[in-house]
This record gives C-alpha cells, structure tokens and sequence, in this order.
C-alpha cells in the first residue's frame, strides 16, 4: 500500500534504520543475562529470536525496546546511541509488544488502538483526521473492526493479540519488537499472528524482531533466525542455516531431526 | 455510657433555652429595660468566673455543661446558651445572639479578628508569655469592668480579695514553712506539678508559701512527670488535688517509699479549676488554707 | 561494618548492651553501686531510691522485655501467616482497634479496671483483624490490598479516637497518656500479667509451627498436604491477635516494634521461620529495652516522653528505609484494573446530574433555619457561603487528586489522604504550633504546607530508586501517616489546654473558613481543573503498564512524578482546608466509575463534582448534628468513607475470585 507512506509524509525507511550492537552487555548482579554482543539488525525483514528458557532471548528484546538498560557496551538505532533518543521519537520508530499484555478492563477495542497515535500528538496535541485515519486502517489490516466497540477484555486471546498488533500497526513505527506474542495461542491462532506479521513486513516494509519459542514457526516465518544459548548468540542466517540437527542440539541441547515441508519445503524439525 | 448521654442531653436544653433567647431578642423589649447588665458571650471559662464574681451574668459561654462539671463554683445561671467548642465556638451562634460584648482569651481559640465581626470583642491574656497568671486576671478584671461600667463592684471585689489574701498571707505564718509540691494524678502513674507559670504558684507567692517545684515547666504552669521527681523533694509536703490515685496504689511500696508519705506531709485539697483565673485563684488560697490546717 | 559480621545473635548482643548501660545510668543515679545486689532483692523500705529501683525500674525493664518480645512474636507470625514482611500488629490496624475500643470504653464507664481494659483492648483488636483479614481474604491476601486495608482501618479507628479527644480531651487525657505507650511501672503487676498471657499462648502458637512453614508454600500446596488453610488462619489469627491486644491493654500503643525486630532479623540473616521467630522476639525485646532505656535517660533533660511514641518516630523512619528492601511481588503486586462501570449512562449526564445535586445541596445549606430561626437570611448566607464553597473546594481538590492518584498506583482503593501528604500536613500544623504557638492563624497554615511539601520529598525520594512505582508510594504514605497519629496522641497526653484547638486544627473545620479562603480555594480547582486535560492521555497510558507506556513514547516514572506532583499539590491544599482524613479522594473518583463515567478524560471532572457534593453534604452535617458543637466536615465525611472503602474491597474481592 504505497499510499499510505506517501500519506504519512513522515515516514521514510532508509537503510540506516537499524540496530547497530557493540559488545551489549547485560548482567545482574554475578549473572550474565547477556554475554558482550556485537551485531547489526538490518530494516525490513523478519527476525527470528530463538533458544531455549533463559538464554537471553526476551533479555535482548527488551534491550532493542529501551525496556531493560544495558550493563555494558552500547546499542545504536538509527545511528545515533539508544538512550540519546527522546522517548517520543524513538516510539514514533519502534513499537514493542510486551509478553504479557496487561489488563485493559474497560476499553474498547477502538479506543485501545487509538492509544498507538500517542508518539505522534503526543499529550496534548490534537488527535486529528490524520491519527483517525491511521487507527482505522490499523483495525482493516488487523481485521479487527467488526468489533472495534466492543470491551478488550471480552475478546478472545487470539482476537486480543490482533488488536495489541493492531495499536501497533497504528503506531505506524519502522519497527516491531514483539515478545513471544503467540505463547498464549492455540496452532491456528498462531498462524494467524504470524501470517498477519509477515503481511506487514511486505505490504509496509517494516523490520520486526519476534521471539519465538517453537523453532518451526520461526522457520517458516522469519527471513533471519538469531540463536541464543546462555545468553551468547551461538548462530545466525537463514531458516536453513539454522534449522539443522548439528544447530538444533546446540541450541536446545537435545537430538532433533530435520525433514522437509511437503508443500512450502521450508526445514521441519522434531525431536528424535 | 453516663457521660456521652449526659452530654447529648445538656445540648437539648441548650437548644431549648437558645430558642427562648432568641424568642427574647426578637420580642419588642424596651431598649432601657437591663442597660446595667450588657449581654455578654464568653468564650473562656477564666472571664466567665470572673464575670460571675463581679455580678454579671453572661449571656452565653462555650461548652456550659462541662463549665458546669469542672469549674462547678461561681455556678453558672440557669439558661445560659452553650456556645460550642471553646476553641471553635459555633460562630453562626455567636452572631445570632448579637452579643454586646465577646471575651476571650488572648492566643487561643479564634483570633479576634474574626470576633471583631461579629461583636465588640476583649481578647484578654490570661495564660501568656509574661507568665503572672494571678496578675493578667487582675488587669483582666479591671478590663471588663471598664467596659460595662462597673469599675465600683470590681474594685470593691478586687480590695476584698486583696485583704483576704493578706489575712491568708498571715495566717500562712503559723505554717511550718515547708515548701509545697501541688500534684495532681493523671492516671496511676504519672502527676501533673504545678510550677512557674502556673496560677497557683502565683497564689503560692502571694500568701508566702514557697513551691518546692524548680524545674521547668510548660505555658500553662505545670509538668507532667513520674513520681520519682516528686521524690526529689524529700522536704516537701505533698498537696494533692482530688481526686487521688486509686485506693489500691496508696497501698503500694513505691508511694509508701515517698519522704513525704513516710512522714505523714500528704494533705488532699478539693479540685479547683486548673486553668482559671481570679475566682479559681481564691477559691484555692481558701481551699488551701483549710487544707494546711493554718485557719 | 558489613553486612555479614551482623549475625542476628550479635545484633541482638549490641541493642541489648546498649540498652543495659542506659539502665545503668539510670540505676546508677538512683543507688550506688554497692547497693545494687541489695537493692534487686530486698530493697530498704527506708531508702526511696531503692524502692523505685525496685519497684518501678526493674519491672519497667522487666515489662520492655516482655511487650517488646511479644510484639515481635506476633509479628513474625503474622508476617508468616499472610506471607507479608510489613505485617505486624500495627499495620494491622490491631494496636489502633484496640485503642479505640479502650478510648470508648473510659469514655462510658467511670473507672476502667485492668481487667475490663483487657477485655475491650481485646474485641477491639480482634474486631479490627477481623476485618481487616475479611477483606483482604477476598483478593486473596495479596499483600498491598492487607496493608491498604489495615491502613483504613488504623485510620478510622484513629479518627474516632480523635474525635472523641475533641470533645472529651478533659476526660480522656488519662486514656491517651495509656494509649501512647509508657512504660512507666509502680509494681510488678504488668509484668505477671504479660508473662503469665504469654507462657500460654506462645507455646499455643508454637503447636502451630509445622503448618505455618507449609503455608508458606501456596494454597493449593497447603492443601495438597493435608492441610485446611482457612481453619489455620483463622486460629493463628485469633491467638496472636490476643497476644498483641494483651500488650496493647497493659502498656499502650506501642507500635512497629514488630516490624523493626522480624525486619532485622531478616536482613541479618535469619532465614527460617524458626530463627525468625527466635531472633524476631530476642531483638523485638532488646529494641523496646533501648528505646525505653533511651526515654529514661532523656526525661529529666526533655520531659516525659512515652516510648511507644519513640517508637513510632523510629518504626516510621525505618519503614521508609525498609521500603527498598519489600520483595519485589509487593510493588507490583496491585495490578488490578480499576474497575470502570459499564452503565451506559454517558460521562456527560453523570457530570449534569451530579451539579444539579451538588447545587442543590449547596442551596439547602446556605439557607435552612433548622439550627437557628429567626435570622436574616442574608446574614445567615453572609456567614454560610464562605465555608459551603470551600468544602466544595476541597472536595473536587480531593476528588481530582484521588483520580489522578488511583490512576498512578493503579489501584482503585488508593486516596490521596494515603499518600502521605496530609498526614505530613498535619505534621507540620503540630510542628508550628508548638514552635509559634498561637500567635497567628498564619503560622499552622505555613506549618501545614511546609509539611506537605517534605512529606512529598521523602515520597519522592524513598520512590525514586523504585521509579515511583504504586507500592512504595502507598508504603511511605502508610509510614508518615502512623507518625503524625503518633504525635496527635501526644498532644491529648500532654493536657495542654490547646489540645483541642489543635486537634481541631489538623482536623481542618470548614467552619474556620473565611471569605479569602473560600475564593482562594475555589480559584485553585479552577486552576486544577484547567490543568487536569494535560494528563488525560498519560491518565489512558499508564494503567497499561510501564513496558506500553514506554513503548509509546512516555517515560512511566517522569511522569509518575508530575501526576503524583498535581496530586500531592491538590492534596497539601485540601487537608489545609478540611483535614487530614476524609477518604473523599477515594470515594468520590469510585462512584463518579460506578456512576459510569468510564473515560480518563471526563472522570477528573465528574469525581470533582462528586466530591464537591460529598464535602458539602458533610460540612451540612457536621454543623447540624451536634449544634452548636460543629463536628468537622472531614470527619463526617471520613465516617462515611471508611465503611465506603470496606465495601469496595468487598465488592472488588468478588470481582478478583469471579474472573
């Protein structure tokens, strides 16, 4: 849709629109939560975040999302330093969905979704045409307008993370940052998240960073898979690169198989 | 619950008798018909005893009924309008009435500013920073009498007092001399002393009675303590003011251990109104006197 | 010194020496050295020195180490029991139950026996646990709503306490000299009769040792293994309730005690809740033994100081430092949502309806003759309208500092008057008094603000590390508050003839209100009211939690503080004007929810109205009902919201345990 970047106006994707690590560091107390990192996240692709509980995979996500400070090293977005950015721009580039999304008991789904214009009219800026405009192709491309005036909380969790996307998509941000976000759903759900993530990556050209725990999803939806073991990253590259016996017990620490999906042909793995 | 009914009830009446104040302010009285008694609000318990003992009846004084349950003497006149809270008089009230005059005392309670509004208003030290209670009531005494004309019963009140201190103050020569500790139990284990600052030290100086207690004490003239500064005084007689501790505790060792207790120098003298002003001062040079055995 | 050289026998051995060479100053002063063997068992009935040595000193060290050590025990237990290291008898609200019930009970009858005291400390303490552990059952006994809860509690109680100290101070001075905690002893009666309650029931709380280890675990847990948490709770409940209600009867209030010994306890290492209970009680008791040693030494320099009232100075600075150490689950443990009404009444009619009430509440005030007939009504309005339209004031001051305030800590039973704020105000107001006296009404206003600005600071600053999360906020609240009840007990126990003028003061009457003050006031919602929409959209954001307020570009502590800055400044403004407790600043944004006003944005305006209601209907009241006494109009309006609050818990427990 490119006329909604044209609409905007304030959108541009450039290439410098990335996150730069050198040796990031994050510890807590005698605990290394994060090993000293240096990597460059490139814009408009799907970066796959995986290894097994507690090696570091929420803890470098929320890093990306000013969530958590470093302990060491420095991380750069955009080319300028991350705690150099003022709170309002950098969410105007870069939204994050938190693992658990908190209890909005008494909102509607529209007014949820409205809340993602924030970085941009800011407290008391107007929420004008524009925003407006922004919320309701949010609620199209998430499906979630046929219950726009219903309350969040009546929603079931499949429909509650579309409209979780949904305020993120209205954020209109550069980047998604999205932690574990179908950990709560059942299979079909699941595609479903991820397909609509997929979608936004193509049709806006936004680059997302997702922790996933179940390596075949990220196989079969990312472009880049990252792979954590005791907070170092122990491998990077393509859905094929990682999804290899040899890789897979590296990074889980137990044998697992590869095969091949009989329609798309993407790696599937299973344990032996 | 005894008290809190008692307390509910007195302010039935004082509804009562404020309605037929009322009625009497509003009836076509004769302007001429009482110009010698000026109708007076009182908001300190100290001027209403003091106008009771020159022959004024206030109108109405703040919180009447315990007036009537602590101060007790000169009595207060039936239908005398309660006024509230000493400190928060009710000041709707307070302008119905339309006072004559307001008296109240100096620092405490609403500051006369806010009086002037309503009435004419005498803010009177009594308590204050010059520390002469007995003094502050004389001035005050002659204060209101010129100001509702009675500068003849005052002054009359006044030399008879003076030479009833005087007779005291003789008396007071057959006393042994020892110097007095005036205590007064505030539960079973801690006494109220009464000092410097206090009105009865000023009665004490007056009739020749030294008060054995040296130590500091509050703006009110006395010092909350534990009886082992009472044993500080082994000299000294002990005046208690009633009532005592309980039965049981008289029976103990600590206050049988007491110099003043082993020796028998324990006199018990009625209450008097702690904090008043010239009435409470005689009412406890008499009191006193008959307590010490000097009449 | 570090931390690991602090086992708890050694932090116990150093009070307790300390407290030991105070005593012996004090002993010393009395009886030369030689003496003293003599003097501990058979003193000369001679020798004044000796018999109080004997019989008012060493029961004193005597009664220190017993209530100390048995304030400790309870403590821990309960800290066991509810699985929360603030838990002790006076956040509870025990200590302040107990005390009111005995306070009604002096008031009542003419003389009070130990016995009766006994028996009314007693249904007093345990009717306060009661509820108090009734409400906090419905959520489970999530630890912020059990202190919230027992905050309320002590509130009430303490607000009643007061008063009826305003009424009665003549009467009651006897009462809250008991209730302050002094230790002061003339024989050896207080100290068998603690020993002798608490060789019972110690031991009886020991039989319980193996399932308060296992209710440790969770429920489910305790279940599994056998055991009904329910009945358990309950018994523990009742016998350690009995044990501090004890104390409480014998010597007075003598709070944190508890919390000041289990915490050390802790931090020096004692980890299970058998060296918990061992060293909590050993150091429960050497503390009590220091601060009385502490008292005794200072007297004759400073006067008669009750202990209990050391205590609470102590145990209040200590809980604001013990608040960076609350386990984490504490702060963010009270996540419920506030609980927004699905009436599909619009904010729009709420707000209409609540002005008509509002007006004509006001307009019934300002000309009924019920009190008084017969008076030009333009003087009765003349006299009337400054105080309508500043309780009105401070009603909507309150309303939008409780809406703001339970959006921040995101807890829909937080109020303003819990933030610490007014009862810094009142601080400040004793502060001046005492300083100035009464030279100027000018004077406790200054005191008042001064107090609730440095009671913000501490706030502040104690929060800060915490990035001004909801917990801490309420604790440092909870903390200042206790210490301004501390030191109104002192005033009543002084027998200043002022008591009630200034009990009259920190209780803010609205009678006292002038013209000037009610134009200021209105002028200050005016303003309030006009800055409230810069905060509607961080009022929508923060509800949802720090990792979406960031994400979407608010930075949740910066702006934790500016809300909490508008709060704490609307707040300082109305305890000025009607007093420290009236619970209107939570009541008032909880009905204008119920009322349906669901969106942040109209809510400040709607609960404004709402409380500008309240507070009028109460300062109608409080003239009315006692005429010509005026009760303060927060007082009555505390009376109203204290049951008010016990009833939200109510209903927000059904909520929890529905969905």
């Amino acid at each position: 849709m490119p006329q909604i970047l044209e609409a905007t106006g304030t959108q541009t994707i450039s290439d410098a629109s990335l996150f730069t690590l050198e040796q990031a560091t994050v510890s807590a107390g005698a605990r290394i939560l994060l090993q000293p990192l240096t990597i460059a996240l490139p814009a408009r692709r799907i970066i796959g975040l995986i290894g097994h509980n507690g090696s570091g995979k929420s803890t470098l996500i929320k890093l990306l999302a000013r969530q958590q400070p470093l302990t060491g090293g420095t991380i750069s977005f955009d080319g300028k330093g991350l705690d150099e950015w003022r709170s309002r721009p950098f969410a105007r580039k870069v939204a994050y969905l938190p693992q658990q999304t908190p209890n909005t008991a008494g909102m509607l789904v529209s007014e949820l979704v409205a809340l993602g214009r924030y970085p941009w009219h800011g407290a008391l800026g107007r929420f004008g045409l524009q925003d407006n405009r922004m919320v309701e192709e949010a609620m199209e491309l998430t499906d979630v307008t046929s219950y726009r005036d219903r309350l969040v909380e009546t929603l079931s969790g499949g429909e509650r993370q579309r409209v979780w996307l949904a305020m993120l998509v209205a954020q209109n941000a550069d980047w998604l940052l999205l932690d574990e976000p179908t950990s709560a759903l059942d299979i079909a759900h699941q595609v479903e998240v991820l397909s609509l993530v997929r979608r936004l990556t193509e049709e806006r050209g936004l680059g997302v960073v997702v922790v996933l725990h179940d390596v075949n999803m990220a196989a079969r939806f990312c472009d880049e898979i990252l792979a954590l073991h005791s907070g170092m990253l122990i491998a990077r590259g393509t859905p094929e690169d990682i999804v290899t016996p040899n890789q897979l017990q590296a990074i889980y620490g137990t044998r697992m198989g590869v095969m091949r999906h009989p329609d798309t042909g993407h790696p599937v793995s299973y344990v032996r | 619950m005894p008290r809190l009914t008692h307390h509910i009830n007195d302010h039935r009446l004082t509804r009562r008798q404020f309605a037929a104040a009322l009625a009497s302010i509003f009836l076509p009285v004769p302007a001429t018909a009482e110009p010698e008694n000026p109708r007076i609000a009182v908001l300190d318990w100290g001027w209403a005893e003091s106008l009771l003992a020159v022959e004024l009846r206030p109108l109405a004084v703040a919180e009447a009924p315990l007036y009537r349950d602590r101060v007790v003497v000169p009595a207060l006149p039936e239908g005398t309008i309660d006024l509230g809270l000493r400190s928060w008089p009710n000041m709707e009230l307070l302008r119905a009435l339309k006072p004559d005059l307001i008296l109240s005392q100096a620092g405490y309670g609403v500051s006369p500013e806010r009086l002037i509004e309503i009435a004419p208003t005498l803010a009177l030290p009594l308590y204050s920073g010059a520390r002469q209670p007995l003094q502050a009531a004389e001035n005050a005494l002659k204060e209101i009498a010129a100001r509702t004309g009675r500068d003849e019963i005052v002054k009359r009140y006044l030399d008879n007092s003076s030479s009833r201190l005087d007779a005291i103050a003789r008396d007071a020569r057959n006393y042994d001399g020892r110097p007095l500790l005036i205590i007064k139990f505030t539960d079973d284990r801690l006494v109220d002393v009464y000092g410097a600052g206090g009105l009865f030290d000023d009665v004490l100086k007056r009739i020749g009675i030294a008060n054995a207690w040296d130590g500091p004490t509050n703006n009110w003239g006395f010092a909350t303590t534990g009886l082992e500064a009472v044993a500080r005084y082994p000299e000294a007689r002990l005046i208690i003011i009633e009532p005592g501790p309980p039965g049981s505790f008289l029976q103990s060792a600590l206050w049988q251990a007491l110099p003043a207790v082993r020796h028998g120098r324990v006199s018990m003298i009625p209450p008097t109104w702690v904090f008043g002003a010239f009435p409470s001062a005689m009412r406890f040079a008499e009191i006193l006197r008959r307590g010490l055995g000097i009449a | 010194m570090s931390i690991r050289l602090m086992t708890p026998p050694r932090i116990c051995a150093l009070i307790a020496l300390m407290a030991i060479a105070l005593y012996a100053v004090a002993i010393g002063d009395r009886v030369p050295f030689s003496d003293v063997p003599r003097t501990l068992w058979q003193p000369n009935p001679a020798s004044f020195d000796q018999i109080y040595v004997h019989f008012s000193l060493l029961p004193r060290i005597l009664v220190a180490l017993l209530a100390g050590g048995a304030l400790a025990f309870a403590g821990a237990i309960f800290q066991q029991l509810l699985k929360n290291p603030l838990a002790e008898p006076s956040t509870l609200g025990i200590l302040s139950g107990a005390q009111l019930a005995i306070t009604l009970l002096s008031l009542s009858a003419v003389t009070v026996t130990v016995g009766q005291r006994e028996i009314a400390g007693l249904a007093g303490g345990l009717a306060a646990v009661t509820i108090v552990a009734g409400l906090a059952k419905k959520s489970n006994f999530a630890p912020m709503t059990l202190l919230l809860c027992g905050m309320v509690i002590s509130f009430s109680a303490g607000s009643a306490s007061v008063i009826l100290a305003l009424f009665h101070h003549e009467y009651l001075r006897g009462v809250f000299i008991w209730g302050s905690g002094s230790l002061i002893q003339n024989d050896y009666s207080n100290a068998i009769a603690l020993a002798s309650r608490m060789i019972v029931l110690i031991p009886l709380l020991l039989l319980f040792y193996r399932p308060l280890t296992i209710i440790s675990l969770d429920e489910a847990h305790a279940r599994g293994l056998g055991l009904s948490p329910a009945g358990l709770r309950a018994a523990v409940l009742f016998i350690s309730t009995l044990l501090s209600a004890t104390v409480v009867a014998r010597v007075g209030v003598i709070a944190f005690v508890g919390l000041a010994a289990t915490s050390l306890a802790r931090m020096a290492g004692a980890r299970t809740l058998r060296q918990r209970l061992l060293w909590g009680t050993l150091l429960g008791s050497a503390l009590l033994l220091l601060a009385d040693g502490l008292v005794l030494v200072g007297a004759p320099v400073i006067g008669e100081v009750p202990t209990g009232t050391v205590t609470a100075i102590a145990g209040a600075l200590l809980m604001l430092v013990l608040i960076k150490n609350v386990p984490h689950s504490i702060d963010h443990a009270n996540t419920d949502v506030l609980a927004y009404g699905t009436s599909p009444v619009g904010g729009r009619h709420v707000l209409a309806g609540c002005l008509v009430i509002a007006i004509a509440i006001a307009g019934f005030s300002l000309t009924e003759q019920l009190t008084v007939s017969g008076v030009d009504p333009s003087v009765l309005f003349a006299g009337r309208w400054p105080r309508v339209l500043t309780s009105a004031s401070a009603g909507a001051m309150l309303a939008i500092a409780g809406a703001v305030t339970q959006a921040v800590t995101r807890n829909p039973m937080a109020s303003p008057e819990g933030l610490g704020i007014s009862g810094g105000a009142g601080l400040g107001i004793i502060a001046a008094f005492f300083a100035g006296g009464m030279v100027s009404p000018l004077l406790p206003l200054a005191g008042g603000i001064s107090g609730a600005v440095i009671a913000f600071a501490i706030i502040l600053i104690v929060a800060r590390g915490k990035s001004y999360a909801p917990g801490p906020v309420l604790l440092s609240g909870i903390a200042i508050s206790a210490l301004a009840t501390a030191m109104i007990s002192l005033i009543v126990a002084s027998g200043d003839p002022r008591a009630s003028y200034i009990l009259a003061w920190t209780m803010g009457p609205t009678f006292r209100a002038t013209s000037i003050v009610a134009i200021i006031a209105t002028m200050l919602v005016l303003i309030g009211l006009a800055i409230s929409p810069l905060f509607r959209r961080s009022l929508e954001v923060l509800p949802l939690g720090d990792s979406t307020a960031l994400s979407l570009g608010i930075d949740p502590a910066r702006t934790r503080m500016m809300l909490l800055l508008f709060a704490a400044s609307l707040t300082g403004v109305a305890t000025m004007i009607v007093g420290p407790l009236s619970f209107v600043g939570m009541m008032a944004p909880h009905i204008a929810r119920v009322a349906g006003s669901r969106r942040p944005a109209s809510l400040p305006l709607t609960a404004a109205a709402i409380g500008a209601t309240l507070m009028i209907a109460s300062d109608w009241l409080g003239r009315a009902a006692d005429f010509p006494y005026e009760i303060p109009a927060g007082v009555i309006a505390a009376f109203i919201g204290g049951p008010y609050f016990l009833w939200v818990i109510r209903s927000q427990g059904r909520y929890a345990s529905r969905s």
